[in-house]
């Protein structure tokens, strides 16, 4: 996946002036940079969330999003909250996925019962339930200790791996995560 | 039930210690002044409210009066329900109704129930004002939660792609019920209140209402009396304000 001339601005702020990003195809890219650098807008601009911008996306296709808060909805159980990254369809496949993620006693709970490491499992359930050819990351893992990073990071690993390896970006400002994640850094 | 509630419930006992003190108050200012047709005992309305219990006539009024209550709530439930749903998904609808629901939230009352009366028979007219005083509350309630759910959500619902009526199932529904059932313990207080008021002003024929006014006629016999009325509206107010706080503890524990 390619970006060319990507230019954003938020008033007179410019964020990415004519700039080119090329992401590879089947692997795992960690983008670096401080805050204010236009990470998250990088990835919403990948995922058609924000289209206020120029230039051209070349090889997107829909993207699943694991954003820097699980936003799991409240009314729906664990699977069903699952489920919603495949439009309620591979009910099996979800169920199969929440068990590699050590969360099949808690399919039929709802958000509010889960640890903030636990829903963070279920925002990753629903983005490699989708099987959708991009994954996006923002930061899911800053909020989380040491140990439950390293934990989900292997969980993660180990779906991508068992997922056809989709083209994935990840967004951090961890070094380390960058590196235990990532094949490819770029630096904004 | 209730003891168990008290039990667990430390301010429930705080509640009901004041009104043990509020009452015990009334008792001692009632035999102080001594003149029962300014102030009667709590014991004699407590007695009057009885007397009034073995007789047909009061459940008569009792149940005419909480059948209006009912009515303008119901039917005020479904217009605030439905045209909160579309002002909350339309700004259009939005901006329509905001001059209607300003009028309806600042015009007092009794002028409205003088203007109502011009228009409607007498047993109408209560439903009418007590419509008017609960829907603006729900309509509020119902668009302003509907507006306020978390915009990151309908981001990710947006992303995936989620069907409109899966939406209003995990996500507004969720967020807008268990708000709405807080207001609608509120509005139901102020409805009964509505109501009763346009009874008397009405004088709306087997009501609490009507009932209290005949009572405040007889100045020295009927004081008891009318605090036996106003001691019934309470008591209607409480039990399905109680009611609707059970319902919406029940549905908020589910979620939140």
């Amino acid at each position: 996946m390619e970006l060319r001339g990507l230019t954003k601005k938020f008033g007179d702020n410019v964020i990415f002036d004519n700039c080119d990003l090329v992401f590879e195809e089947n692997k795992i890219t960690a983008v670096m940079g401080r805050s204010g650098r236009g990470k998250t807008t990088l990835l919403n601009i990948i995922a058609g969330l924000d289209t206020d911008y120029s230039g051209e996306i070349i090889g997107s296709s829909p993207c699943a999003y694991i954003f820097q808060e699980p936003r799991l909805l409240k009314g729906a159980t664990v699977l069903e909250n699952t489920l919603i990254g495949s439009g309620f369809k591979n009910r099996e496949k979800a169920i199969k996925l929440l068990e590699e993620m050590e969360l099949s006693d808690y399919i039929n709970e709802y958000p509010k019962a889960l640890s903030g490491g636990m829903a963070m499992r279920v925002s990753m359930a629903r983005a490699f339930v989708s099987g959708r050819s991009v994954i996006l990351m923002d930061e899911a893992f800053k909020s989380l200790d040491k140990d439950l990073k390293y934990r989900l990071y292997d969980m993660f690993l180990r779906l991508w791996n068992s997922s056809g390896k989709p083209t994935t970006i990840i967004v951090t400002h961890d070094k380390e995560e960058a590196e235990y994640l990532g094949d490819t850094i770029i630096e904004l | 039930m209730i003891i168990k509630a008290l039990k667990n419930n430390k301010y429930s006992l705080i509640s009901l210690a004041s009104v043990v003190v509020f009452l015990a108050v009334w008792e001692l200012v009632s035999f102080l002044i001594g003149k029962p047709y300014l102030l009667p005992r709590f014991t004699e309305v407590m007695s009057e409210f009885f007397v009034l219990l073995g007789k047909k006539d009061f459940y008569i009024v009792t149940l005419s009066t909480l059948g209006r209550v009912l009515l303008g709530f119901v039917i005020s439930l479904v217009l605030g329900v439905g045209l909160g749903i579309l002002g909350g998904i339309s700004k259009t609808v939005r901006a329509i109704l905001a001059p209607f629901i300003s009028f309806l939230r600042t015009t007092p009352t009794m002028a409205l129930t003088l203007v109502i009366m011009v228009w409607l028979r007498n047993k109408y007219t209560p439903i009418l004002i007590g419509l008017i005083m609960v829907f603006p509350i729900i309509y509020r309630t119902i668009s302003d939660s509907i507006i306020n759910v978390d915009g990151k959500l309908k981001e990710m619902t947006k992303l995936y792609g989620i069907s409109n009526k899966n939406a209003v199932k995990f996500m507004y529904i969720p967020e807008v019920v268990p708000v709405l059932f807080g207001s609608l313990v509120t509005a139901f207080g102020m409805n009964i209140k509505a109501v009763v008021s346009a009874e008397i002003l009405a004088y709306t024929a087997d009501s609490i209402g009507l009932r209290m006014f005949i009572a405040k006629q007889d100045f020295f016999g009927g004081t008891a009396t009318l605090f036996a009325w106003v001691l019934t509206a309470i008591i209607i107010s409480v039990v399905f304000e109680l009611l609707l706080g059970l319902i919406q503890k029940r549905i908020s524990k589910k979620w939140n």
